[in-house]
């Protein structure tokens, strides 16, 4: 993909934030984004905001907070991947030659939408019969038990990771490490899945500057970042007796994105991604082929995925330990990798880092595997 | 099928059909590509054809995966089990298990109505379960 930068980034703490507004969150994100590029308001010509439960206009409503306004706002809803929808939307229109600077932006007031155990939608005719998302992750986790010999205390270890690595993010939720008897001895939420192997419910928003090839140089900014491959896909409609514990659009959005890169799963050095449930981590990994079918479980047992390892996953926290704002989540992951590579990550930072993956995919919909799927990455 | 619906109501009548006395689910087929699916489809999901034939599913299927949900929404009552089953027909259908105990991923089950664990307005509302085959 030619041309398209990250020339700054914001997000606030991910958490409960009973006496704040969406927009007010996505404000304090889109100002931090604009401050980190060292541009103002007027720069901005276009803005794309993501969010699934916060209601009509709210890209209106969060760039008006941030003193944005009369310019094209879109509006995105994609389930989970909502806000890596919104970049990949910026990114095409860039590499398109409409604009110069845009915004992508991600929003979830989820605390005061949501309690308890997210379903598809009321209509969905599996959810009708009791379908949680928990439930269509646990069972998938079931599978990868029966075909890999995947154990409870393997995907445990996927939650301990995540935690540990958000204990070292100021902007993380989950604040404290947790050991994996701790993981396992939590309540059930749905068999073989335990509390601490599900996302949270959080609150939260990002923001991302992105700018062509000719307003980075203009700029004259030594921080970008490149974007150089950003990919969307939909879930197919499964026909016949599919394999649970292998994920087609994971891999099609993947190998879209590697395309467009150039590179191929052995460049990528350390990946963000969705890890709604400690099982996802795992097909996640696996179906962007990083890992062979049925051996992450056991090389993240080995720390092959923990910071320090062969290929770090989800040092910011992941969506387990920093929390899950749904709209922010893919905004957030692409702000890890950009931090990351740009050597601002603190007591977490890879070292020696070139390439980072930002895959993201959520919502469930009966027929399919999983509707929206997202894969960024990004390079120095 | 005349007048196939693509989203029927998940208990409603048209989702189900004795055939010797056994339950079935109302499923279609594709009469250009033979895809199946359940819901029956108004359009083949692998081919674009549009239409469908009837197609039964079951008398008994196998279980491909399960989990016991503890924490659900208000509208359900945890704890319950769901399975997915595999008809012989090719084709993957979501439904409570009848009753809590553990299945066996590979068991064999047959359809039978019954409560749960759906709740509207305090009553349990019947849905066609996956039962156990007697051993
Ligand atoms: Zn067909």
């Amino acid at each position: 993909m030619e041309g398209v930068y990250i020339a700054g980034v914001g997000m606030t703490a991910f958490g409960k934030h009973p006496d704040r507004s969406a927009a007010d969150l996505a404000a304090e994100a889109i100002l931090g984004a604009l401050d980190d590029a060292g541009v103002g308001t007027m720069d901005i010509e276009a803005a794309w905001v993501g969010h699934v439960y916060q209601g009509m206009a709210m890209g209106q409503r969060a760039l008006g907070a941030a003193g944005l306004s009369g310019l094209p706002i879109t509006n995105v809803e994609n389930a989970c991947s909502s806000g890596s929808t919104a970049i990949f939307e910026a990114a095409t229109a860039l590499r398109a030659g409409a604009y110069d600077m845009v915004l992508a932006v991600g929003v979830e007031h989820l605390s005061t939408k949501f309690r308890g155990a997210l379903q598809p939608d009321e209509s969905d005719i599996e959810a009708q019969i009791g379908l949680t998302m928990p439930s269509v992750y646990a069972m998938r986790a079931r599978r990868h038990f029966e075909q890999y010999g995947t154990t409870p205390r393997q995907l445990a270890a996927i939650a301990a990771k995540n935690k540990f690595n958000a204990s070292l993010n100021p902007l993380a939720q989950f604040k404290k490490p947790i050991s994996v008897d701790e993981v396992l001895a939590g309540p059930l939420i749905a068999e073989p899945l335990h509390r601490d192997e599900c996302a949270p419910v959080s609150d939260g928003a990002a923001a991302v500057v992105l700018v062509s090839e000719k307003k980075r140089r203009q700029l004259g900014q030594a921080r970008t970042v490149r974007l150089v491959a950003s990919a969307l896909r939909s879930g197919r409609m499964e026909v016949g007796l599919v394999d649970m514990t292998r994920e087609d659009l994971t891999w099609r959005t993947a190998l879209a994105a590697y395309e467009q890169a150039g590179l191929g799963p052995e460049d990528i050095q350390m990946a963000e991604v969705h890890d709604c449930f400690s099982i996802a981590e795992t097909t996640r990994i696996e179906g962007l082929h990083l890992f062979p079918f049925g051996e992450y479980p056991k090389a993240v047992e080995r720390g092959e995925a923990s910071l320090g390892g062969r290929l770090p996953v989800n040092t910011s926290g992941g969506l387990l330990g920093k929390g899950h704002p749904l709209g922010a989540t893919g905004v957030a992951q692409v702000i890890e990798i950009v931090k990351q590579l740009r050597g601002e990550a603190g007591d977490r930072q890879v070292q020696g880092l070139k390439v980072g993956l930002a895959h993201c995919r959520g919502g469930k919909a009966r027929g399919v595997e999983g509707t929206a799927c997202t894969v960024n990455i990004l390079t120095l | 099928m005349s007048e196939m619906k693509s989203a029927p109501e998940v208990h409603g009548p048209d989702v189900f059909e004795y055939e010797g006395g056994r339950l079935c689910l109302v499923g279609s087929s594709c009469p250009q590509c033979g895809a199946a699916f359940y819901p029956p489809q108004a359009v083949c999901a692998r081919c674009g054809h549009r239409g469908g034939d009837k197609l039964l599913l079951g008398p008994e299927g196998t279980v491909y995966t399960w989990s016991r949900v503890h924490r659900s929404t208000p509208e359900f009552k945890p704890p319950y089990v769901l399975v997915y089953v595999d008809f012989p027909q090719d084709v993957r259908v979501l439904m409570p298990l009848s009753d809590t105990a553990e299945p066996q991923i590979g068991d064999k089950v047959e359809l039978a109505m019954e409560d749960g664990p759906r709740v509207e307005a305090g009553n349990l509302v019947p849905l066609v379960h996956a039962r156990p085959v007697q051993k």
